[in-house]
């Protein structure tokens, strides 16, 4: 029994499937295919997946990363070409290997938001820089349900620019983990609600530990 | 897809019912086929992707190289919002293209409280929602389901209709409309070509007149259709198309697991129960195909639930055998098989442990009647002692609850009937505090849920008035009062509703417009309690100057000519009178496998029915 790490991508309209959703998809693939798969035990077995970050709905990923858990002999290599025979459109492994950080040491992901090419940049460059972008959260406090106002600048983001021909690129690294998360959905309705402008797509590109990419 | 579109679904509900692309979905290129079919269900996706049919059907035509079928479903109220203010048409989910782009656009029609969504859809697709203004080929708009038996209401709206098993009558329509498309033909040469068809019913060929008082005096076939339509029957199950995929959605639905149909008909003859009429004669499957197909169907998919589907699982005939061929392979692959409507009294025990339904679900009993008389009239062979033997089994088990369902409005039903509801629960409670070693410190709950009874065509109840909403409102009164423990949880369900249910169900094509003027008025998703207007629709009787109650409260004589007459189902009518009258003396009828009651069915399958004993 080992398990192996899973690198696949979510693209397109597979942005609007949640990861809920996501989840139970991902299992009934595993499912499909003729991969040696552990089954967890107890009254209704299934197969064990385990993301490392679950991807807000709306946003697509070129990296995301998931580990299951397989029993026998089979490849690294078989899993992904295994796997790659039965994904639906939009869902793509590009890596499979064994697993070397653990999940809880991401601290930070890589973000691109595509803005129109008409997107005012130095608006959103004096945004960015302020450290400050509030908006309001639904949140729990002592098992009850409050909303809150949260700073997603607090944390001053690393951030560029790159203007193409077609759009305007912002590549932007957000706070991501399980101590501090900036869900870049939120950060895109913030700046639509108090700026007006808003990308029409957002990517994550990969996910972070302080040590760099996860691996 | 819309680029437009894309960015407008973060601010709806359940935006992956509006995107495709799910694992199974079946992609093709729309220049490399002929015929471009929109197969529409006039519900949500979270409903529509639940049913068997679509999933046949789908697969079915998809596996023509000629042909590209899509799913279309009737967006929510938010969806729907947000596309009228972008004007953005009705679109399939495959390709997204609209609808107006695809040759025939299909709905079914599963129940008649749907019949505004299909207006809807035609006109959020951009649609001219009168047949006869359509006046080209394409888009034709086609329908079946359960309630093209008489689907007379929605006659001014749809072209033609498909009657009976989809499977055949479906390919050769789609042929015949292919040769009409290369040849350039016109909609009504089409029209009049297709009525030739067994299956088909083309409304607009027959002509209906009335009687002064309302009923309906003749109908008259027009040029070549045919007097009388057949419904389409699928003779050998063993060999007819079932799909080896499904779609499977990524967002949770209704029933979200792979399923299997063992066998069409139903042996048992509820007088009540049009589905026990409308799919005979009984045609069985045998448990190596079944056995077989699902299979596939479970490596496809990647389902870990198998449901068998029929309308009474404990009448399959080599259920044991079945299930051991099934089991064989779903306990290594972890797969769960779900046995619905299983009639669980006298079952193998070994076999009913590894059968996830029974261990899932709690118990379920559908009595329909509280007293035997009533049990008697309506042909529902389930005793008291059943029901009270399989309970305490239940509750020794270390059960605690069950459910019971009714309906109120039965033909014939006095106070004594309803009462006896409230006494039947009452029994099954009193089941429980008898046992001496019942679970410690739980208490029993019984869930009565009581429906109200709608009279269908094609079933001995089809002459019966339908219990008037104030008299319903009077039984659940007495009904509620009737229940003296909080043991007992009662749910009832809207009058309203039911009534609207029932005009629709034997209602003639002059309810077209009241329909249309519903649909105006604001009426759609009538099957939602929570959408349901009473208001808008009395509005639109009114406005139409139609009387509901001519539909659905009157007694109708065996001679008047009813809706759906010129349909044939195979069941005879002289059969269904014959059970109308044995009803009223609360005799009953033996099920099929004891005695063929001879109902008819059996004529449009070559003279065969696997109910019939061998005589
Ligand atoms: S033909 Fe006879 S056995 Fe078959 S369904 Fe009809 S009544 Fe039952």
């Amino acid at each position: 029994m080992r398990d192996v790490r899973i690198n696949f991508s979510k693209l397109g309209r597979l942005r609007f499937i949640s990861h809920l959703d996501l989840n139970r998809a991902m299992l009934r693939t595993l499912r499909r295919t003729d991969i040696p798969i552990w089954y967890t035990e107890g009254f209704n077995p299934h197969p064990y997946a385990a993301f490392a970050l679950p991807l807000p709905l709306g946003a697509e990923s070129e990296n995301d990363v998931l580990d299951i858990r397989v029993v026998g002999d089979i490849k690294n290599a078989a899993v992904m070409d295994k796997l790659n025979a039965v994904l639906p459109d939009g869902l793509t492994v590009t890596d499979c290997h064994n697993p070397i950080d653990k999940f809880s040491e991401i601290t930070a992901a890589d973000y691109l938001f595509f803005f129109e090419k008409d997107a005012d940049r130095a608006m959103l460059q004096k945004v960015l820089e302020s450290g400050t972008l509030l908006c309001e959260k639904n949140g729990k406090s002592h098992g009850r349900k409050v909303v809150k106002t949260v700073n997603l600048l607090e944390h001053l983001p690393a951030f560029s620019f790159t203007e193409r021909e077609e759009d305007l690129l912002l590549h932007l690294t957000l706070p991501a983990g399980s101590k501090n998360n900036v869900n870049p959905i939120l950060l895109s309705q913030a700046l639509q609600n108090q700026y007006h402008t808003q990308p029409f797509l957002i990517r994550r590109i990969q996910l972070l530990t302080d040590h760099g990419i996860l691996k | 897809m819309l680029k437009e579109l894309e960015n407008l679904l973060l601010s709806v509900q359940k935006p992956a019912s509006y995107v495709g692309g799910e694992p199974g979905s079946v992609m093709k290129q729309k220049d490399s086929v002929d015929l471009r079919f929109a197969f529409c269900f006039p519900d949500t996706y979270e409903i529509g992707m639940s049913h068997l049919g679509m999933k046949i059907l789908y697969s079915l035509i998809n596996s023509r190289e000629d042909a590209w079928c899509e799913r279309v479903f009737a967006p929510a109220g938010d969806m729907e919002k947000v596309m009228r203010e972008h004007k953005i048409p009705l679109y399939a989910l495959e390709s997204g293209d609209p609808l107006a782009d695809f040759d025939i656009i299909g709905f079914t029609l599963m129940y008649e409280l749907c019949y505004t969504n299909v207006l809807n859809m035609l006109d959020l697709a951009g649609l001219p929602i009168h047949a006869k203004d359509r006046q080209s080929l394409s888009p034709l708009v086609v329908a079946g389901g359960p309630c093209a038996c008489n689907a007379e209401p929605m006659a001014d709206f749809i072209d033609l209709f498909m009657l009976g098993d989809g499977e055949e009558v479906m390919m050769e329509l789609l042929d015949l409309y292919k040769e009409w498309k290369q040849k350039g033909g016109d909609k009504a040469s089409f029209l009049e070509e297709a009525s030739h068809i067994e299956g088909i019913y083309v409304p607009s060929l027959y002509h209906v007149s009335y009687h002064e008082d309302g009923t309906i005096r003749s109908v008259t076939a027009m040029k070549t259709a045919p007097a009388k339509v057949n419904k389409r029957n699928v003779s050998d199950l063993e060999h007819v198309f079932y799909p080896t995929d499904f779609v499977v959605p990524y967002t949770e639905i209704v029933f979200d697991r792979a399923v299997h149909e063992i066998f069409r008909g139903c042996v048992r003859g509820c007088r009540f129960c049009q589905a026990g009429f409308i799919y005979r004669p009984v045609r069985e499957k045998s448990p190596q195909t079944i056995s077989r197909q699902s299979r596939l169907l479970c490596e496809n998919t990647g389902y870990d639930e198998l449901s068998l589907c029929s309308l009474s699982s404990s009448d399959y005939s080599r259920l044991k055998e079945l299930l051991e061929e099934l089991l064989s392979w779903t306990e290594p692959m972890k797969i769960n098989i779900a046995l619905p409507s299983l009639r669980i009294d006298n079952f193998d025990k070994e076999l009913l442990e590894k059968l996830s339904s029974v261990r899932k679900s709690g118990l379920t009993f559908a009595a329909e009647a509280g007293t035997q008389r009533l049990r008697d009239v309506i042909n529902k062979n389930i005793t008291e002692e059943e029901i009270l033997r399989t309970s305490r089994s239940a509750f020794e088990g270390g059960r605690t609850a069950v459910k019971l369902y009714f309906m109120l409005g039965l033909p014939t039903e006095t106070a004594d009937d309803v009462r006896g509801i409230a006494e039947l629960a009452q029994k099954v409670v009193n089941e429980f505090y008898h046992i001496p070693n019942k679970p410690k410190g739980k208490s029993v709950q019984v869930s009565v849920s009581a429906s109200n009874f709608v009279p269908k065509p094609f079933t001995p109840f089809q002459w019966e008035p339908q219990a008037t909403e104030e008299e319903l409102i009077e039984k659940q009164k007495l009904l509620r009062e009737s229940i003296t423990t909080r043991k007992i949880q009662l749910s009832c369900h809207h009058p309203d509703i039911s009534a609207l249910e029932g005009v629709m169900a034997r209602g003639d094509r002059r309810l077209g417009q009241v329909i249309e003027q519903a649909w105006k008025n604001g009426c759609h998703f009538d099957s939602w309690e929570n959408h349901f207007s009473a208001e808008a629709w009395r509005t639109a009787f009114e406005q139409c100057g139609i009387s509901a109650a001519f539909y659905a409260n009157r007694r109708r004589s065996y001679d008047e000519i009813l809706p759906w007459d010129h349909l044939n189902y195979g069941i005879r009518k002289s059969f269904l009178q014959r059970e109308a009258e044995k009803a009223k003396q609360a005799e009953t009828t033996p099920q099929c496998r004891v005695r063929c009651a001879g109902c008819g069915a059996d004529t449009l399958n070559g003279g065969h029915c696997d109910a019939r004993c061998k005589d």
